[in-house]
């Protein structure tokens, strides 16, 4: 464990904060921290900064979080897990919902590699986008949403036709069912990593509760190649007992 | 290889809690070079197990109180149906006393190779207890070697004054083999938060820091029981399993290992304890209490 000071708090959206650390952990893009707060909690988040992390309120953890003040202390187990592997000369970046955090991170080192990067976000409404600005620093970001309250009407897989072309890879982090999509969308045709979510006990590869088909999420991943993963990627996870349930 | 009826394709086993819920986990470990497998605790009824922080990596180890987390015997058998292993598959089981123990073995072992009884996880209070005291340690036993068909091993906890005296009473109560140790009892406080660092707030250390407690253990109980014994405790490489053959095991189990190396850590025990055998011109089995029967 590390003990972490918040050094700033940077609202991003309804619901949605960035919290920057005191201290600079050495993450990559992809990978994730077991963050603990005495008395609430602890769950894996991923970094949207190699010093940072973006919240949403949603369980207690994610919660209490987000409702850190600067100065508030906080523990981390990590970095943990498997980034993402920046190779080539472009990127297709594909984030959905509150998976666009990651990508930020990715963005930014694929910029600093001098990739050309182009990203596709997919929100509900207009009120859940975030980072589309910051994400703009690094190459051109193309919008949909459900209600089409901002940028196009639909699921993030209707930007496609927009930025056909080629890409030396893909990446793409969001809802499962809509990984799912867009690596049926791409079919193949571009190497495509993913980066996964699942209930863990550890992070550390001991318990097994975030295992999909013989894939530790912790440990292989969260980052998988979209080849590498079975039948479970977009169907089915583990709960609390470890048993199998439909996603 | 045969310990305890059990054959064991060599002398590594999973041990129990530590990844053994899955059916491709178990092929994947056999395919890594385990000998064996055991799998999570499992009860009659689904368990959550405590909410994370569960795992603190600690010097020399690690702290873990999981609280026995398991989708309960019905779900578990069907996932051990879609499993194809050619390595025994040793299912462990708990309950509160007895009785629950006994049926639990009854329903299990049509579906292994043999049964590990957890008596002993030092972060479920009950189960503490009976592995505390040899009269229950010896009843529950008994029990459950009536209600099995496969072999019993009964896993037993080194936080004990005296492990031969629980050793000694499994082996009366009927168990074909012992494993030693579980975990030992442990916590850990952040300082900076002024918490304690478990939801549970303590729980049981494992890992390198542990191996000269299950080296102790297994050699006490190498000289008091006549019944085949699994060392446990911070095993990290061929060489340590090479350690606990000559204090007196049969075989090993391995767990926390797989957190710090990987599953890959398998093959580097597997090959470094052959390495070992090959240049000595020994076996696996000339090499259990090698040094043992020296005292």
């Amino acid at each position: 464990m590390r003990d972490l000071v918040v050094r700033a708090v940077v609202p991003e959206a309804p619901g949605v904060v960035t919290l920057r650390f005191d201290e600079d952990l050495g993450a990559l893009p992809g990978q994730f921290g077991m963050f603990w707060l005495a008395g609430v909690g602890q769950r894996p988040m991923s970094f949207s900064f190699s010093d940072g992390i973006t919240v949403k309120a949603v369980g207690p953890v994610s919660q209490a979080l987000s409702s850190l003040g600067v100065g508030d202390r906080l523990s981390v187990d990590g970095p943990l897990g498997r980034p993402f592997s920046i190779e080539g000369s472009s990127a297709l970046l594909v984030g959905g919902g509150f998976g666009v955090a990651p990508l930020r991170f990715l963005a930014e080192r694929c910029n600093e590699e001098g990739m050309d990067v182009r990203t596709l976000l997919g929100f509900r409404c207009k009120d859940d986008v975030f980072f589309e600005h910051e994400l703009a620093r690094f190459g051109d970001v193309y919008v949909a949403t459900e209600d089409g309250s901002c940028g196009e009407r639909g699921l993030v897989t209707c930007l496609f036709s927009a930025v056909s072309g080629t890409y030396d890879r893909a990446y793409t982090c969001g809802p499962e069912r809509m990984m799912a999509a867009v690596r049926d969308a791409l079919g193949g045709a571009i190497p495509l990593q993913v980066s996964l979510e699942r209930y863990m006990k550890c992070g550390r590869g001991l318990c097994g509760s975030c295992e999909m088909d013989g894939l530790l999420v912790c440990k292989d991943g969260p980052v998988f190649d979209a080849a590498q993963l079975g039948p479970s990627f977009g169907t089915a996870k583990r709960d609390k007992t470890g048993r199998r349930v439909p996603l | 290889m045969n310990v305890a009826g059990i054959p064991l394709k060599n002398p590594l086993i999973l041990c129990s809690g530590v990844l053994g819920i899955s059916s491709a986990l178990f092929a994947r470990l056999e395919k890594a070079g385990m000998g064996g497998i055991v799998t999570k605790s499992i009860s009659l009824r689904p368990t959550e197990g405590y909410p994370p922080p569960t795992v603190v990596p600690v010097a020399g180890g690690v702290l873990n109180a999981m609280g026995l987390p398991n989708p309960g015997v019905d779900a578990f058998l069907e996932e051990v149906g879609e499993a194809s292993l050619s390595i025994p598959l040793i299912i462990s089981v708990f309950g509160t006393d007895a009785k629950e123990v006994a049926a639990m073995v009854d329903r299990v072992s049509p579906y292994c190779d043999a049964v590990e009884l957890n008596l002993s996880c030092p972060h479920a209070g009950g189960l503490l207890a009976i592995g505390q005291n040899p009269c229950l340690v010896r009843s529950v036993v008994a029990s459950a070697a009536r209600a099995a068909t496969v072999p019993v091993v009964a896993k037993l906890t080194p936080n004990v004054t005296d492990i031969t005296e629980i050793g000694k009473a499994a082996e009366e109560g009927g168990a074909d083999a012992v494993s030693a140790i579980n975990t030992v009892r442990g916590m850990a406080i952040d300082i900076h938060q002024a918490y304690p660092v478990l939801s549970n707030v303590s729980g049981g250390l494992s890992g390198p820091a542990v191996k000269p407690i299950g080296m102790k253990c297994v050699w006490d109980l190498a000289g008091a029981i006549e019944i085949p014994i699994i060392g446990i405790g911070g095993i990290s490489s061929g060489g340590d399993v090479v350690e606990y053959l000559m204090a007196g095991a049969s075989a090993v189990e391995l767990g926390t290992c797989l957190g710090s190396g990987g599953i890959e850590q398998v093959t580097a025990i597997r090959d470094g304890l052959d390495a070992w055998c090959s240049a000595r011109h020994t076996t696996y089995e000339a090499l259990s209490r090698s040094v043992r029967d020296k005292f």
